[in-house]
């Protein structure tokens, strides 16, 4: 019961967060949830920026440059955007750590199965992440330069998307072929 | 068992098969070659019912296979239990939270009443008993891979679609798998790169070449001939 509770706590916390429309109250909830962590804060903290920092930094930017050059306001809405996708990262990582999702999951199948299907998500881009870090650790031989880390982060990206969606559509593909029926 | 006729089939523009024409027999344990993005895993998702051609017919003993009928409740249940694919990529078929409810997916979809039994019988059988509890994604490919096919195999299928089902094995596991396919008598195609095993997988071979086209469709005992499977582009 306890468990089932903390997951509406969750989605409900998740559906605040992204519909706040600017940063002050975001930085607000991120120093809440940093103390809330206790002893895991700084390193699920790291985590949950180095996957903002690989999934929404680079975009927003660029669109941010773009306002900046059409000499339009662009901070409020980067930080915005960004601190949204940190604190609710944050916020995944605070609740998949302290709660056994699947357990908090059982009272439906096909909520349960959805919700996997999404944590399942986040872990392998996790390991993803680590994967593409990796390859980049081993391939450089020198120092990469700084247009190098871009071109790299740049096709990096993209090839993040793709995949997502390629891997979303195989997805349904495999539940399709194993029975499952809409 | 399958019969297709005059199939043309493209995706994001681009031919994958033009007038293509194959039959299946029930039992016949089949192997099937071809060079990368020759179409082996696409013959075997439109097998499936997964993509469907542009034209031409493709039935299923006597079903027409296409998105229509396939939602139909009961023809799409009779059609699920009757033909199981293995993805070439293992990570699309694991989405639940443990290896049981993994294998357990399919039977409880398809409403069988024994499921427990068959999710322990073929954990055993692939050696994933230890890590009924674990979480599918996080154990490594190879048993990903028999996780996979347990969870094919749970649904005691007529037709066995397997894409690249030993790619993470290890030799051992490799081995009990070519016996199984062996002792099973059922319709099994297999795709595969492993000219290696590919004998041992089926006494029919069929070769696509890079456009799609069969370049030969017959015995296991003249397949392998270096001239054939040069011109496959399989050797050099
Ligand atoms: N989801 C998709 N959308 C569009 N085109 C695709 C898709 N999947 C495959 N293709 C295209 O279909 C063609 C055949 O691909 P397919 O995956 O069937 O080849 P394959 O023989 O299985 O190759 P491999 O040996 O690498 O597994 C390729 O040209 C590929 O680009
Ligand atoms: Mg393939």
């Amino acid at each position: 019961m306890r468990t089932k509770i903390y997951f509406f706590l969750y989605i409900g916390a998740l559906i605040a967060l992204s519909m706040q429309k600017s940063y002050e109250p975001l930085i607000f909830i991120f120093m809440a949830l940093f103390l809330m962590l206790g002893k895991s804060a700084f390193v699920l903290a790291r985590r949950a920026l180095l996957l903002v920092a690989f999934f929404s930094f680079f975009i927003t930017l660029s669109y941010s440059l773009m306002l900046y050059m059409q000499s339009q306001p662009f901070w409020n809405y980067f930080l915005t955007l960004n601190l949204r996708s940190l604190d609710m990262m944050y916020l995944t990582l605070l609740f998949t750590a302290r709660v056994n999702i699947y357990e908090a999951l059982a009272f439906s199948k096909e909520l349960s199965f959805l919700l996997v299907l999404s944590v399942s998500k986040i872990m392998t881009m996790q390991r993803v992440f680590a994967d593409y870090s990796d390859a980049l650790r081993s391939r450089r031989v020198k120092k990469p330069s700084r247009d190098q880390i871009y071109e790299y982060l740049g096709s990096a990206i993209a090839g993040f998307l793709d995949r997502s969606i390629q891997e979303s559509k195989e997805n349904f593909e495999a539940m399709k072929s194993r029975g499952f029926h809409v | 068992m399958f019969s297709i006729k005059g199939v043309t089939l493209k995706r994001e523009g681009s031919v994958i098969f033009e007038n293509l024409d194959l039959t299946i027999k029930a039992g016949e344990k089949i192997v099937l070659l071809g060079v990368n993005g020759s179409g082996k895993s696409t013959l075997l998702k439109l097998l499936n019912g997964l993509v469907f051609a542009q034209s031409g017919e493709l039935f299923f003993e006597d079903i027409a296979l296409s998105k229509k009928t396939l939602k139909e409740k009961t023809t799409n249940e009779y059609f699920r239990k009757s033909v199981g694919l293995v993805f070439q990529n293992i990570d699309a078929m694991l989405f639940n939270p443990s290896v049981y409810d993994e294998i357990a997916y399919a039977p409880r979809q398809l409403g069988f009443d024994d499921i427990d039994a068959r999710v322990r019988n073929y954990a055993e059988l692939f050696g994933l008993t230890p890590y009924l509890q674990s979480v599918p994604f996080k154990l490594s490919g190879g048993q990903k891979q028999k996780i996979a096919l347990a969870c094919v195999m749970s649904l005691s299928p007529k037709v066995l679609l397997l894409d690249e089902p030993t790619s993470a094995l290890d030799p051992a596991s490799t081995a009990k798998f070519l016996e199984m396919v062996r002792a099973l008598e059922i319709t099994i195609i297999t795709a595969t790169h492993n000219l290696t095993i590919a004998p041992m997988l089926g006494e029919r071979v069929i070769i696509l070449d890079e456009n799609g086209k069969i370049i030969y469709d017959g015995k296991s005992e003249s397949a392998y001939e270096i001239d054939l499977l040069k011109r496959a582009g399989l050797i050099i």
